[in-house]
């Protein structure tokens, strides 16, 4: 079966494999961790503060100097922004390798 | 046309189109800046004009009145509100914008980065010692500059210029330094706010190749960092101390964010006008006047509900080359100018 590949704007490379987790209020920071790939649908300080934890973000919006952007630099930390419909199409839990060197997220498992 | 005003915005259109190619108008939180700025640009222009000639005509040099300012990154953002210089004749706007390019030359060796360096004249005193002793790790000062980033995008949301500046690539004895400075961390735009315990923060690092920024500002490299070290007030933090600074902004940010999560985009435009204008307290102070947002500026919040189109915005960014947005945006400029 072909996996599916999804791309957007990279903010940062680096490679990471790792499971999803969607953060849409301040409760769900505390369900973070430092394993997780973030997925996002809007900008603002509380996604930044939960990028703080977690090892790699998706984001439905975005450009290359949005404020996502910046802060993934300095943490140096696999970003890919600008990924249409990204909230809708990843699910918690599921397993996939963001390759944002190649602007590419790959589903590997549906979780 | 005149040459340093070209210059000036062909910089101002090289940062903007960056800034907005890609789906950015819809990232952008809590608002687009264009939004708060239909209430405030106005007005604040008009005020920057009038206090730097008051200062003027006190005989206060230029340079005298770009220290006032604090930084150029500051002087450089302003330009970011120059569409409401319309409100001025002609030739008060050029006088307001030559005014601020002086300004920024006290500071910069280019005014306008165009090579993307931004090369500060002031005396560095780095002491390259502080790097090879530094007891904090690149990790931890990285994850420190990313979480002070995050504060001043919720103290100054879409004007973070106001609290901080990056500036280098400095070549100092075959090592290649970049500085970020963050200032004004206890600002009264957001009223609630506690007082936090540190008034300047310094982060230099050493770099392996030439960190590229902008005209305002923006940094658009991150090469791999060899070593950093972090002042606060002075003082070069160890693991310990920096570990509870980090600790001390995390939970001033939680507590931000608790109380901020409820503002309403007309509690954002006050916050927005309140911080502008505070920007120039310095500049008022001595001239011993107050310092206030005009009340006309309130009302105006109050009464009016100006939305930009977003969706058209998002559609026209998607559909045009940076290249086109350049030519655009330095257009649109170059107009005031006219």
């Amino acid at each position: 079966m072909a996996m599916k590949t999804f791309k957007g704007v990279v903010a940062n490379p680096g490679k990471y494999v790792g499971r999803i987790k969607k953060l849409e209020s301040m409760d769900d920071i505390e369900k973070i961790n430092e394993k997780d790939i973030l997925v996002t649908k809007y900008n603002s300080p509380l996604f930044s503060l939960a990028f703080m934890k977690a090892a790699a973000i998706i984001s439905e919006v975005g450009g290359s100097l949005c404020h996502l952007a910046i802060v993934s630099r300095e943490l140096n930390k696999p970003c890919i922004l600008g990924v249409e419909n990204a909230f809708e199409i990843f699910k918690d839990g599921m397993l996939v390798e963001l390759d944002a060197t190649n602007n590419k997220i790959i589903i590997l498992e549906d979780g | 046309m005149d040459d340093e005003i070209t210059k000036l915005c062909e910089a101002i259109a090289e940062s903007l189109s960056r800034l907005h190619k890609g789906d950015t108008a819809s990232a952008l939180w809590p608002f687009i800046p264009n939004e708060a700025g239909y209430y405030t640009e106005e007005p604040f222009i008009k005020e920057l004009s009038e206090t730097i000639n008051k200062l003027k005509e006190k005989k206060y040099s230029d340079n005298e009145i770009a220290l006032l300012f604090g930084n150029s990154a500051k002087i450089a953002q302003y330009f970011t509100l120059f569409h409401g210089a319309k409100i001025l004749a002609l030739q008060k706007r050029i006088e307001l914008a030559k005014d601020l390019i002086n300004f920024l030359a006290y500071y910069r060796k280019d005014p306008f980065c165009q090579d993307k360096s931004n090369i500060l004249l002031a005396d560095l005193r780095i002491d390259l010692a502080k790097l090879d002793k530094s007891s904090v790790s690149i990790e931890m000062c990285n994850k420190f500059s990313a979480l002070l980033l995050l504060y001043l995008e919720v103290l100054y949301p879409t004007m973070m210029r106001l609290g901080h500046e990056f500036h280098g690539t400095y070549s100092i004895r075959g090592k290649k330094l970049f500085i970020k400075e963050f200032f004004n961390l206890n600002p009264k735009s957001l009223n609630f706010k506690e007082p936090f315990s540190i008034g300047k923060i310094k982060i230099v690092e050493e770099v392996e190749s030439e960190v590229k920024l902008d005209f305002f500002n923006h940094l658009f490299s991150s090469p791999k960092k060899i070593s950093s070290y972090i002042e606060t007030d002075g003082k070069i933090l160890n693991k310990e101390d920096l570990k509870k600074a980090y600790e001390g902004l995390e939970g001033e940010i939680s507590s931000i964010i608790k109380k901020i999560l409820g503002f309403s985009r007309k509690d954002w435009f006050r916050v927005y006008a309140r911080g502008i204008f505070q920007s120039i307290d310095h500049l008022k102070v001595e001239l011993k006047e107050k310092n206030e947002v005009p009340s006309g500026v309130f009302e105006r919040i109050e009464r009016e509900n100006f939305e930009l189109p977003i969706k058209k915005i998002v559609e026209f960014q998607k559909t045009h080359t940076k290249e086109e947005i350049k030519e655009i945006t330095k257009n649109s400029y170059l107009k005031i100018f006219e």
